[in-house]
Formats: structure tokens, C-alpha cells, sequence
């Protein structure tokens, strides 16, 4: 009797097990198919967007921009990518303030998949500009250039042409003969020092365990 | 009865081979675009030029330094024991594994700041951690270090401080060993670099 009851119960069970699989085999499909996908993804390949870094012909030179201003040509826009604080101190006529944070929120979504005016992108400086362009490129937006030398040169400058001069405003170009001055630092300190080539002491800082990771 | 267990079995192989194929499209290490946003919001991607002297001074050794411009500036004057990976040759497999080194503290810098924050933006979206840019660049290590202007007289002792430490450091970068320092070939410090293993779907970028 006791084997007749075991029987009973292998049978129910086994009666049970395709259902079972089948919503455990359901459930585990579901569960991926579900599975939060990120909503953006960058259309360009990294080396593809390498090269078109190298190109380094999506940049707009603020001679360049002084002719849009003063035109008033229509088929540009200028983003200022600063922090509202500093836009409000001022910007360049007719800009746009996107903090950089929000470029792609929801807010501006629709202005930045308007590609039939060439954004002007510019921060305080071309590098603050830079990432928000390579993301923006990545995503497959060709239309926006980054302002060279950024706001910071801009204001400078003012609204005066003859006052800009690329070597200014061109954030890689070396402004020194870099092995020239490194020379002629300790070059004249020992010709200075007589015959007796100068000691050079530096005091080495203790080193905390917190302060490497500080930078 | 027995088909039963076959229908079962078979559910189960056939999940399996699902699961097999399904994980394929999720697995890659690159970063997506909202985090690289938000990472463009963290200032402490940037070190500061006295920052980079003072590792060089004191012989960091968790910490590397690379030179992004191209190899010909590069043997006219650069960092010492700096690493010379050209932005164009970035993403040459050989040169990943240098700068994909979890342990190791990377600093991008160039002339500027720009092709380093260029150098930066690819690599971290490669998945690369541990990664830095010199602000300012060597225009502004030239500045701070080498020509570094004395504090007025009103300054405060932090100032005051900052200012002895780029002078003597000045000393301590200055002169002809650096210029002499600059030998033809580009690798100057041969490191043992653990490779790691990258699949091809990593090259790829997302599909």
C-alpha cells in the first residue's frame, strides 16, 4: 500500500514536470528578453571615430564665427555647453544653453536631431568642447563644430577681427621651444652659480596613503 | 511516460543552446554614451602639472605617462620616462595593452589639452580604467614648472609653498638631461605589460 501511494505521487509529479520546465524555460526567455537594453548606442566605431579625430576639420575658427555673427546667417546655431551661471554672465548672441550634463536629456533631444542647422558647439575651453562633439559624433550627428579656442578666447577678443591670431587660439600648438627652455632653466642657474654646479635639493613630499589617488 | 522525459530533456537542451546564443550581443566592455556623458561631468579625470612633477620627482611607480603627439615632437622634447603612443597609433592593438593596465594610473598629455582629452575619450570607451589627462599640457608645464612666477609678496603660504616646490622642481627637470634624454627610438622604458587578452568583438566597436 505504502508502494501504491508512492506510485501516486512519481505519477503526479511526473504529470507536473513538462509544465514546469516549460515555465521555468519561459520564465529564464523572458527575463533576457526583457533585459534593459541602453537606450542610446554609439553608431560609430572607435576607430572610425578615431579617424575622423584626426581629421580635425570639424572645428570653426572665431574669425569664422565673428563672419556668421555679424551675417546673422541663419544656418547656424550656437550651443553653449557652459553651466547657466556662466551663460548668464555672458555668451555669444543668439546661443543656446545645454550644459554639457544635459546634452542628451530628454529637454534638448529634439534640437540636437535637428540636423539641418550646423551646431556651433563651444565651452569655456575647445577641450571642455571636445567630448561633448565626440559624443555627439558617435551618435551619428555630423552637423556640429567646436568653436576653437572656446568662449574664454571669444570674449577676449571681442567683437574685433584684426585682434585674432590663430596662435592664440590653437589649444596644441606648442607655445615654446620646450627643449630650448628646459635647457636654459638649469643652463643658467649653474653658469650663474660660478664654477660650483648647484646642489639641487627637492623636497620630497611624504607620501600619505590617501594621496595617490587624490588626482 | 517516457516521451515525457524526452519533450523535458529536450526543452532544457534547447534552452540551453538558447542561452548559448542570447548573451552574445551584451557582452562587450565598451561604454555607452550616457556614461561617457557623465563622466565628461567628473573633474577628476584632470592632474594638474605639479601633480605629474611631483610623481616624477618622488618615482611613482604605479604611474605612467603618455605622450600623444606624434614621434617626431616627441624626440625633441618630452617627459621623463614618458611612453610616446601617437593619437593615430592609439588603438593599435600593441600599444591597448600599455594603456589598458588597471594597476597602473595612466596620464594622457600632448601640447594642450585637447588631443590628450581625444586620447582619453577613446580609450575609456574602450572599457580602459585608471585613466588620466595632464591639464594644460606641456604649454602649461612649461608655464607652471620650468618658468614658474614668483608669488607677490602678499601671497599666502600655500601659494608661497607651491612656488618653491615648481622652482626646485624646475631645477630638478631642467638643464641638458632631458634634451640629451631624447633618443631616436620612441620606447624609452621597456615595461613587461601584461597582455591581456582582448576577443576580436572588442575591435569591432558596437555593431
Amino acid at each position: 500500500m505504502n508502494q501504491q501511494t508512492h506510485l501516486k505521487d512519481h505519477k503526479k509529479i511526473s504529470l507536473k514536470l513538462p509544465l514546469i520546465i516549460v515555465s521555468f524555460v519561459i520564465l529564464i526567455i523572458i527575463g533576457f528578453l526583457t533585459m534593459r537594453e541602453p537606450e542610446r548606442k554609439f553608431v560609430v566605431s572607435v576607430d572610425d571615430m578615431q579617424k575622423a579625430v584626426l581629421q580635425r576639420n570639424e572645428t570653426i575658427k572665431p574669425e569664422e564665427v565673428l563672419k556668421i555673427i555679424n551675417s546673422a546667417d541663419e544656418s547656424y546655431r550656437f550651443i553653449d555647453l557652459r553651466n547657466p551661471h556662466d551663460f548668464i554672465k555672458g555668451h555669444i548672441k543668439g546661443a543656446i544653453n545645454i550644459p554639457k550634463q544635459y546634452l542628451l536629456a530628454d529637454e534638448y533631444d529634439k534640437l540636437i536631431k535637428d540636423t539641418s542647422k550646423i551646431n556651433i558647439l563651444y565651452a569655456k575651453t575647445h577641450d571642455e568642447a571636445c567630448g561633448p562633439w565626440m559624443i555627439l559624433k558617435q551618435l551619428g550627428f555630423n552637423n556640429n563644430r567646436i568653436l576653437l579656442g572656446g568662449y574664454s578666447y571669444y570674449s577676449k577678443t571681442g567683437t574685433l577681427a584684426q585682434n585674432i591670431s590663430p596662435k592664440d587660439y590653437l589649444d596644441e600648438k606648442p607655445k615654446y621651444d620646450y627643449a630650448k627652455v628646459v635647457k636654459s632653466v638649469s643652463g643658467s642657474a649653474v653658469i650663474g652659480s660660478s664654477k660650483k654646479k648647484k646642489k639641487i635639493k627637492i623636497k620630497r613630499k611624504k607620501k600619505k596613503k590617501g594621496a595617490e589617488g587624490g588626482c | 511516460m517516457n516521451i515525457k522525459y524526452v519533450i523535458s530533456a529536450s526543452l532544457l537542451v534547447l534552452l540551453g543552446v538558447i542561452l548559448a546564443f542570447l548573451p552574445e550581443k551584451s557582452h562587450t566592455t565598451e561604454i555607452g554614451p550616457d556614461k561617457l556623458l557623465s563622466e565628461l561631468n567628473d573633474e577628476t579625470r584632470f592632474v594638474s602639472t605639479d601633480k605629474v612633477a611631483d610623481n616624477i620627482i618622488n618615482g611613482v611607480p604605479s604611474v605612467q605617462l603618455i605622450d600623444v603627439r606624434p614621434a617626431e615632437e616627441y624626440n625633441k622634447f618630452s617627459l621623463p620616462d614618458a611612453i610616446n603612443i601617437p593619437l593615430d597609433s592609439l588603438l593599435l592593438p600593441d600599444w591597448q595593452a600599455y594603456i589598458d593596465q588597471e594597476g597602473i594610473k595612466t596620464i594622457f598629455y600632448s601640447n594642450g589639452t585637447v588631443y590628450a582629452s581625444q586620447a582619453w575619450m577613446l580609450s575609456r570607451r574602450l572599457g580602459f580604467s585608471n585613466l588620466f589627462i595632464m591639464k594644460g599640457g606641456l604649454n602649461r608645464w612649461i608655464e607652471t614648472i620650468m618658468q614658474a612666477k614668483e608669488p607677490d609678496q602678499t601671497a599666502s603660504s600655500t601659494e608661497i609653498a607651491l612656488y618653491e616646490f615648481r622652482k626646485a622642481a624646475g631645477q630638478f627637470f631642467g638643464g641638458g638631461t632631458q634634451v640629451a634624454g631624447s633618443s631616436t627610438n620612441t620606447k624609452k622604458k621597456k615595461k613587461v605589460v601584461k597582455k591581456r587578452k582582448r576577443k576580436a568583438a572588442a575591435e569591432g566597436g558596437c555593431g
